[in-house]
Parts: structure tokens; C-alpha cells; sequence
């Protein structure tokens, strides 16, 4: 005991008495599943924060890397833990260079505030012509009519998260039907491997091959092979049109029917949302957006230009009707951002309201969205579980939120039940289980990361060789890595 | 136990004829599309995981070194076997095993040829869309190995983006699934990695690829120019007008005039450059696009543009684009083609600077290149068996891929490091990344038995 403080104490060197706290009551505030850190860092800088790691090193002390705190609920509860390293005062945007499409932001930077900025910006094409000579001059920009570029993705609890936690959870959301996930748009990144070091990778291109994809590796890692500092994204124009079709049904059948006619069709939307009752409830509709009856709610996002969005918001509705919705509403361009931003953020609203929540997120071969919502419900009624989802229709994934309510072994055991039981069903169909949040006590009586495949051993020896003092998020990754 | 008895149990594995040892195989199986040469001690077909698998064991029992090979098409040297040992060569393992419309996947062998799953695909309706320019003859297994790029990439990604998930043979001869049909996968992105790691991590033996519905109206443009300037600035601005057309694809003078002569696309001889832009979505908003496209052109003082009629003229434009490569070598016998990318802002500039260094040198360059995506390929054209040309040709290259480099770019964006780029490898990477990469190939391969010599170079 007396070691570790005096091991805490000379992060003091390195950091200011308010980029350290050690006071119970201010570190009760980043305890990881129940267990508190010693201490809390906040670097202000890369180099900063390489020499912490540095020093954790040293001293093999472990650390866990913590964005806004959003996902902490993902993995396993650490098999020791001795510094959290909070990210939030990385939080400059480095570049944003919209007419190369990308931009380059610090890890605390938070996501909402990103794209805020990203919205407004110009897309100047600084383009050299006529006379190169020119001192200063000979750059114009293009005689655009547009404005305003996007991170095409829509990750869950956008409101709080930070672009760090984002990649390091490979966070996507329901955009990714359209735009692809982070690691499609992550092409480059400045991050702090175990030994101290200041590793840069990939760069402001959108294609490149030089050496291994290390980026592809970083995305998903969950703070188990580094500390990302810096990230380079891919950006596209913002769309000229938006909106947003709500079509509500009374069963589920109707409504698949309705995603796979208009699956079917060769549209290309944005999002296809299926989602129960409960879940929407938490969006506080307006009067002329929801129904009062109806259980499940499909939420198209179109994106695009404006004639193609509004051929598939008419078409949209017209293969609704047929399949028996029994309400529908077209939100405009304006409360699509707003609808898709606290859509984002149901999970938190649930949160709020419903004590003890256990996530999970299910993955199946995507024309099976059908089936994952049944047996979902199944799982849920079974286990006399309240319980709300968000399935991505055409992505394959289902979120489900089950509600524990006072924790007891009972509420447990049914939890433990239902997620066990969900994980047969999606291991079945070749799909997966893994647990987003849950009570410590829950997590141990289930495989968070789901059931382990054969890949395990790669990502083992990949540990071993990166971090082989095991001082990066100890036992929380996949198989106790 | 020499490489007779390796030879002997190889055939035990694929059967006599599909093991190959003749001095003329040797010499063939010594060369790729790259200027490098090598040499194996022997080539095996094998036409299953398993046979995959049991050659991979032997060589690791022996630590011979495995070359994975598709059509040796890669212009990096990524194929050539630096320190002999076994070519593995999948042209067999050619089977689409499934396409799953409902999964929006396709399954397959990595010896299956690009075009030909694009052509199977494409009668269902659907697309798989990375389409290097040697599709017709590229295999996927060795795009995934080079994760390769093509014209309409700009728009849906490079090789990496629509791959799922791979079966992979790794050193110990062991199989492993990583990814799946389904997208969310618990752990690292090993497919991620596995994608454009030149055969140096495992061997891919089955691919799952994404598919996409195909695009209900496709529209091609072509628009020539009087100077390269005007048409570098053409492809920042569309972009800054807010449109990403699925390919933006251009050609330099030199390419024209050989391009014209070969295959009689209808290019202007005399014009300084050409661009092909294509759009593709649904019908709705096409038109009005278009237009937009046609006033970018013509504020950027198009000389002419062209819009293709119908699918032979489309197929007409292409086929300039596609025979580029194979049109230049009736200028001279070689090319070397650079394969540098730069942030897309800094093409009119770095397209300049290569023109230099070819002045300098007194080598003629055409660029044919992914404009949209600031992939440039300089082609410097030369004679292989005039020895001093070559030596200026490395030098050239070496240079051009500094100029990528000083602008914030990268040394490769489709075709792969190789042996050809390694030196280059310090322009953009320092020690400790590379110990990072190099930590990556010990995990997957301790011994190293894959592709030894290729992508990351030795400590320095
Ligand atoms: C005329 C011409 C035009 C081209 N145009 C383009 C273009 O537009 N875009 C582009 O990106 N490239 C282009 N290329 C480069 C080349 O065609 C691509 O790199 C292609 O993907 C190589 O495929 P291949 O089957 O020939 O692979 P190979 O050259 O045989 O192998 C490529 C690499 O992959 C590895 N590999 C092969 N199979 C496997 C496997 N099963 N498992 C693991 N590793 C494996 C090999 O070891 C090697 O490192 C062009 C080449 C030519 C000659």
C-alpha cells in the first residue's frame, strides 16, 4: 500500500496538482465497475501524457484511458486498475481541412462539438491557378454554391462523447447502413503505445497502403493496445436534403415486411431503424409524430440529394401503407438532426429512468433482423423483463436494454438468464452477444465479450507483443486480455 | 532432409502434377509485375484449406519460406521470392462458394478472378465494387494482399471496405475464421489487418466480401482540357461543391496519345488532359447533378465535354481508362508506376513537382491516375536493358515518393510496399512505428516463414 502511494506520488513531477486528484470523494467519480482508481490524470499534451505512460510503465501500474465516460460500461471489470487517464483536455480540433474532405482532431475532442464545427465551415478549395508566382496570392476558392461538411456516423450518446472513445469503442450507430463504420472512415492516428512511445500511423489520404493497417487495429481496441491522442477522419459534404420518415405498426411482422419491401426496392437510405415502444417513448414525439397505440416504430434516415430523397420518402410511404402502417410522419430536414440526435441517445434517457439496466448488443447476418427482434422479446418476456431495443435493420445489430430493476439474486439470475439465452440464439445464426453495460455482479456470471471464437489466440499473442506488461486496461478486453 | 524430400512430401500433399520444380517454372514463378526478380525451389497448386494448411506445416517444420501468389499482377514485388522457398500459388482455389443476396455477401476462393465475380454478380443485380484496373486478370485473395484500390473507389472504399471476413492458414498451419457474415465482431479487427499485409501474416484461402444492390442509373462524363492545371482544379472543385461522383478518374497527354493509338477510346490527341467523371444512385437528381458538373467544367475552361449515350460508349471512355497501363509499353518496353497519394488539395501542386523531377532526369512520365482520391500514378516510361536509364528510374522514384511524402501524403495508396518501397518506408514512418509493425508480423508469424523480406523493413 505504501508503495502505490509513493508510485502516485511521482506523477507529480509530471503533472500540476489540478491534472492529479487523489481524493476519494473526486475519484468515486471514475471508478471502473465499482473499483476505484488511486488516482486521475489530465494531460494536456501528447508528450504529456506519453511520459504518464512512461512512468506507469516503470512502475507497472495500470491504467485505464477514459473519454466522457459514455462506454465505460463495455468489457470486462479490470483485473487491477491503478490510474484512469482522462482525455478531456486533449480536445482541440487540430485541422480541419473540408476540402480534402478530413479532418484531424485530439481524442477528448467531443463529438457533438466536432461536427458543430465541421457544419459551418466552408469547403474552400484553396486551388493554386493562373499565376503560381504570385506572392500570397493565386488561390481561390471555387464558386461553390455548398457549405458545411459531417463525420458520417451517428454514434450512440452522441451528445457526450468524445471522438477517442468513439474509435476506441468502435461506437457506429444507425448511419452506418449508409456510411460505413469508424474503421472505414478512420485514416489516421497519433496514439501512446505501452512502452512510452509517441507511435503515428496512416495520415490525411484516403487510400493508403503503406505497412500494416495499424488504424484497423486501434479501432475496437478499448484502450487494451494504447492511448489514442490523435485522429485523422474522413469527412463527406453535408447532404443537400435530409428528412426523416417515422412509420409506426402493430406487429412486428408488419414492419419487417415493410423493411425488406423496402430493401427490396434498390433505395439506399441512410438508417432503417426498428424500434419498440418503450424506446421511442423516452424521444418525446410531438402529438402529430406518434400514435398513441402502436408497438413498433420504423425510422427511415434518407440522405442525399433532393430529388432522390424525395423519391424514397414518397416510396417510403407508399410501401408502408401497403404493409399496414398504421401511422406515418415525414420530420423535414430541420427535426431530422434533432430526431437522430436524441434517437442517439436513448440509451442514456433509459438510464435516467430505469435503475439498473443491462445492455446488450446483439450481431446476426443482416437479413435476419427479423428474428433477432423475436427472440429478443422472447428472451426478455421469458425472464419477466421489462425491456426496449433499437435494432439497425439493415446492419444486423439489436441493442437491448433489460430492465433489472432492485438488484437481487433473482433479478440478477433472470438477467443472467435472458443475456445466456440471447447468446445461444445469436451464436446459432452465427452472430454474437456483447455486453455494453451491466452491474458488476452481472457481469460476472456471464462472457461479456460473448462466447470466444478461434481468432482469440491471434489477438492474445497481438497483446503479448504490445503490451506485454499488461499495464493498458488489464483484463477488460475480449478473453481476459 | 534437403528440398528433394520437401519436393517429394509436397507432392504426397497435392498429387505430382500440380507440384511444379522445372527450371523454366523456377524462372517464371521468379517474377511479378514489379522490375524484381527471384527464384523458388518449387510452385504448388494446392485446391483446399486443408492442402493449404498441410504445406504450411511442412514449411514451418522445415522454416522454408511460403509465397502466396494469385496472378502476380502486383506491382510492388510483393510476389517475388526473395530467399527461395515454396510459391503457393492459389489460381485453383477459384470456386465462388456462395452469394448470399439476402446477407448482401459473396463467398469465395481467393484464385477467383475480380471480373469474373463482378460479371456473376452483376447478372443478380449487384456489385462487388473495388475494381482495379486489372480486374480481368487480378484475383480477390491478392487484392485483399494488396488491398487494392480502382476508379470507383472514391465514392465506396478501397479493397478493405467491403471485406467481412477471411479464413486464414496461419504459420503453424492452424485455420481461424476472423470477421463472419455478421458485422460486429467481438475483438480486434484482425480481417483489418489481414487486408493489405501482402501474404507476410497468414494465407487467405476463403474471402467474405460485401455486395452491394447495383446503382439504378450510372452517368459517365468525359472532359478534356487544355491544361493539366485546369483539370487538377476541376476534381478539388466538384468535391467542394459537394458532390462525391463515384469516380474521378484522369489522364495526362502522354497517356492520351498512347491510349488513342492502342485502343481508339476518342480521346483529343492534342488535348493536356482528360477527365472521366462518373455519378451513380438512383435516377432522381442525376440530371441536375450532371449540369452542376458541366458548369464546374466550364468554369474551369473545359475544352469539351461528353457525356456517354449509352453503355457501349460508356464501355468506350472506360477502355482507355482501363488499357492505360498495357498502352504505354508501345512507348517504351517498361514502366515503373508510382503510386504515391497525396491529400487531394495538394495534386495540382505535387503533379507539377513529379513533371520536374522527369525533367530533370530527362525520363518521360504520363500520368494516368485516381484523381478524386489524390492517388497519383506516375508512369515513367524506360527501356529495362539500358542500364543507366534504370539507375535514373530508381532515382526518380525514390524522389516523386519524397514529394508525396513532404505534402502530408504516403508512399503507397494501392499497390503495396513490397520490396520495391521498403527504403522509402523511413519517409513516413520512424523507428518506433515500424518496431510496431514489426511486433504485428512477429504475433501472427514468430517464425517468419510468410513473405519473408516485404512490407516492413529490418530494424534499422
Ligand atoms: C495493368 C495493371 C493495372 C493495375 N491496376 C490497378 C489498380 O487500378 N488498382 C490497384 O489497386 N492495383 C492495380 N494493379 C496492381 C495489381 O493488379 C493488384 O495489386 C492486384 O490486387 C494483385 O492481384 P493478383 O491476383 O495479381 O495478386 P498477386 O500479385 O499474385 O499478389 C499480391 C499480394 O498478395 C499476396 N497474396 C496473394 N494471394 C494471397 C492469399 N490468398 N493470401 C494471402 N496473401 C495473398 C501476395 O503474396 C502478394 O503479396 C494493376 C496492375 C497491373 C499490371
Amino acid at each position: 500500500m505504501a508503495d502505490d502511494f509513493h508510485a502516485v506520488d511521482l506523477f507529480r513531477r509530471i503533472a500540476r496538482d489540478d491534472q492529479l486528484i487523489t481524493d476519494r470523494q473526486r475519484v468515486s467519480g471514475y471508478a471502473v465497475d465499482g473499483i476505484l482508481p488511486k488516482a486521475v490524470l489530465f494531460p494536456e499534451s501528447i508528450e504529456q501524457l506519453a511520459g504518464m505512460v512512461r512512468l506507469a510503465s516503470q512502475e507497472n501500474l495500470a491504467l485505464v484511458p477514459w473519454g466522457s465516460g459514455s462506454k465505460m460500461g463495455i468489457g470486462n471489470p479490470p483485473s487491477r486498475l491503478d490510474l484512469v487517464l482522462c482525455t478531456e483536455r486533449l480536445k482541440s480540433i487540430i485541422d480541419m481541412d473540408t476540402a480534402n474532405l478530413t479532418v484531424t482532431v485530439q481524442a477528448g475532442a467531443r463529438f457533438r462539438e466536432v461536427q458543430q464545427a465541421l457544419a459551418g465551415e466552408e469547403n474552400r478549395c484553396y486551388l493554386p491557378v493562373g499565376d503560381f508566382a504570385e506572392p500570397g496570392g493565386g488561390k481561390i476558392c471555387s464558386n461553390r454554391a455548398h457549405k458545411g461538411c459531417f463525420i458520417p456516423l451517428w454514434p450512440l450518446h452522441a451528445s457526450t462523447a468524445t471522438m477517442g472513445g468513439i474509435i476506441a469503442a468502435k461506437s457506429s450507430g444507425p448511419m452506418r447502413l449508409l456510411y460505413g463504420q469508424p474503421r472505414d472512415l478512420l485514416l489516421g492516428v497519433r496514439y501512446v503505445a505501452a512502452t512510452g512511445e509517441v507511435i503515428g500511423m496512416g495520415g490525411k489520404t484516403v487510400k493508403n497502403v503503406s505497412g500494416y493497417d495499424i488504424c484497423k487495429l486501434l479501432v475496437g481496441s478499448a484502450g487494451s493496445l494504447g492511448i489514442l491522442c490523435e485522429m485523422t477522419l474522413r469527412l463527406l459534404p453535408l447532404p443537400e436534403s435530409r428528412n426523416t420518415g417515422l412509420f409506426f405498426f402493430n406487429g412486428l411482422e408488419e414492419a419487417s415486411d415493410f423493411v425488406e419491401a423496402f430493401f427490396r426496392s434498390g433505395m439506399f437510405p441512410a438508417a432503417v431503424e426498428i424500434i419498440n415502444r418503450r424506446a421511442w417513448e423516452t424521444l418525446a414525439l410531438q402529438e402529430a409524430e406518434a400514435p398513441k397505440a402502436g408497438k413498433y416504430l420504423v425510422a427511415v434516415a434518407l440522405e442525399g440529394f433532393a430529388e432522390a430523397v424525395d423519391r424514397m420518402a414518397s416510396e417510403a410511404g407508399r410501401m408502408a401503407r401497403e404493409s399496414h402502417a398504421i401511422h406515418e410522419h415525414l420530420l423535414g430536414n430541420e427535426a431530422h438532426g434533432l430526431f437522430w440526435d436524441s434517437y442517439s441517445n436513448i440509451a442514456s434517457y433509459l438510464y435516467e429512468t430505469e435503475s439498473n439496466t443491462a445492455s446488450i448488443k446483439m450481431s446476426y447476418p443482416i437479413s435476419r433482423y427479423g428474428a433477432i427482434i423475436r427472440d429478443a422479446e422472447g428472451a426478455a418476456e421469458e425472464y419477466q423483463l421489462g425491456y426496449a431495443f433499437t435494432a439497425h435493420a439493415g446492419s444486423g445489430i439489436c441493442y437491448l436494454h433489460l430492465f433489472m430493476g432492485r438488484e437481487s439474486p433473482d433479478t440478477l439470475e433472470r438477467a443472467a438468464g435472458a443475456i445466456r439465452k440471447l447468446m445461444g440464439c445469436c451464436g446459432r445464426a452465427g452472430g454474437n452477444v456483447i455486453v455494453q453495460k451491466a452491474l458488476p455482479k452481472l457481469k460476472q456470471m456471464v462472457p461479456v465479450w460473448g462466447l470466444p471464437r478461434e481468432d482469440l489466440v491471434v489477438m492474445k499473442r497481438i497483446k503479448e507483443e504490445m503490451d506485454s506488461q499488461g499495464i493498458f486496461s488489464p483484463g477488460r478486453f475480449v478473453g481476459g486480455i | 532432409m534437403g528440398i528433394e524430400d520437401v519436393i517429394s512430401r509436397l507432392k504426397e500433399i497435392v498429387g505430382e502434377e500440380y507440384v511444379l520444380t522445372s527450371d523454366m517454372d523456377m524462372t517464371l514463378y521468379g517474377y511479378d509485375a514489379s522490375q524484381e526478380k527471384g527464384r523458388p525451389d518449387a510452385v504448388v497448386l494446392p485446391d483446399s484449406t486443408e492442402a493449404v494448411s498441410r504445406v504450411v506445416s511442412l514449411a514451418a517444420e522445415k522454416g522454408i519460406a511460403v509465397i502466396a501468389r494469385g496472378s502476380g499482377t502486383n506491382l510492388s514485388g510483393g510476389t517475388i521470392p526473395t530467399k527461395g522457398g515454396i510459391v503457393i500459388h492459389l489460381s485453383r482455389m477459384n470456386r465462388v462458394l456462395e452469394i448470399d443476396l439476402p446477407n448482401r455477401t459473396a463467398t469465395v476462393e481467393p484464385g477467383v478472378i475480380t471480373l469474373d465475380l463482378q460479371n456473376e454478380l452483376l447478372k443478380k443485380g449487384f456489385v462487388y465494387v473495388p475494381d482495379p484496373a486489372s480486374q480481368k486478370v487480378s484475383t480477390l485473395g491478392g487484392n485483399v494482399g494488396e488491398n487494392s484500390g480502382g476508379p470507383h473507389c472514391l465514392k465506396y472504399g478501397v479493397t478493405t471496405n467491403h471485406v467481412l471476413g477471411a479464413e486464414v492458414v496461419l504459420y503453424d498451419g492452424s485455420v481461424i475464421w476472423t470477421g463472419g457474415t455478421n458485422q460486429d465482431n467481438p475483438g480486434y479487427d484482425l480481417t483489418g489487418l489481414i487486408v493489405g499485409s501482402e501474404g507476410t501474416l497468414g494465407i487467405v484461402t476463403k474471402v467474405i466480401l460485401r455486395i452491394l444492390p447495383a446503382p439504378e442509373a450510372v452517368m459517365t462524363m468525359l472532359a478534356i482540357y487544355d491544361t493539366i492545371e485546369d483539370a487538377s482544379n476541376t476534381v478539388s472543385a466538384i468535391i467542394a461543391e459537394g458532390i462525391v461522383p463515384a469516380t474521378l478518374e484522369m489522364m495526362d497527354s502522354v497517356i492520351i496519345k498512347a491510349v488513342e493509338e492502342s485502343v481508339h477510346a476518342g480521346y483529343p490527341l492534342d488535348a493536356a488532359a482528360v477527365l472521366i467523371i462518373e455519378l451513380d444512385g438512383l435516377y432522381d437528381g442525376m440530371e441536375r447533378q450532371t449540369e452542376k458538373i458541366v458548369g464546374i467544367c466550364k468554369r474551369h475552361n473545359v475544352r469539351r465535354f461528353q457525356v456517354a449515350k449509352d453503355e457501349t460508349e460508356r464501355a468506350r471512355l472506360w477502355a482507355g481508362r482501363k488499357g492505360a497501363f498495357g498502352a504505354v509499353t508501345r512507348l517504351k518496353p517498361s514502366y515503373m508506376v508510382c503510386d504515391g497519394t497525396v491529400p487531394r488539395t495538394k495534386l495540382p501542386d505535387v503533379l507539377n513537382r513529379v513533371m520536374e523531377v522527369g525533367g530533370k532526369y530527362g525520363l518521360l512520365i504520363g500520368n494516368v491516375f485516381h484523381a478524386g482520391d489524390g492517388n497519383l500514378h506516375p508512369l515513367i516510361l524506360f527501356d529495362e536493358r539500358d542500364e543507366e536509364e534504370l539507375a535514373k528510374v530508381r532515382k526518380a522514384t525514390s524522389e516523386i515518393l519524397r514529394i508525396c511524402a513532404e505534402a502530408g501524403g504516403t508512399i503507397s495508396g494501392e499497390h503495396g510496399i513490397g520490396i520495391e518501397k521498403l527504403q522509402e518506408m523511413p519517409l513516413i514512418f520512424s523507428e518506433a512505428d515500424l518496431e510496431v509493425m514489426r511486433r504485428v508480423k512477429r504475433a501472427f508469424d514468430p517464425e517468419g516463414i510468410f513473405n519473408p523480406g516485404k512490407v516492413v523493413p529490418g530494424p534499422a
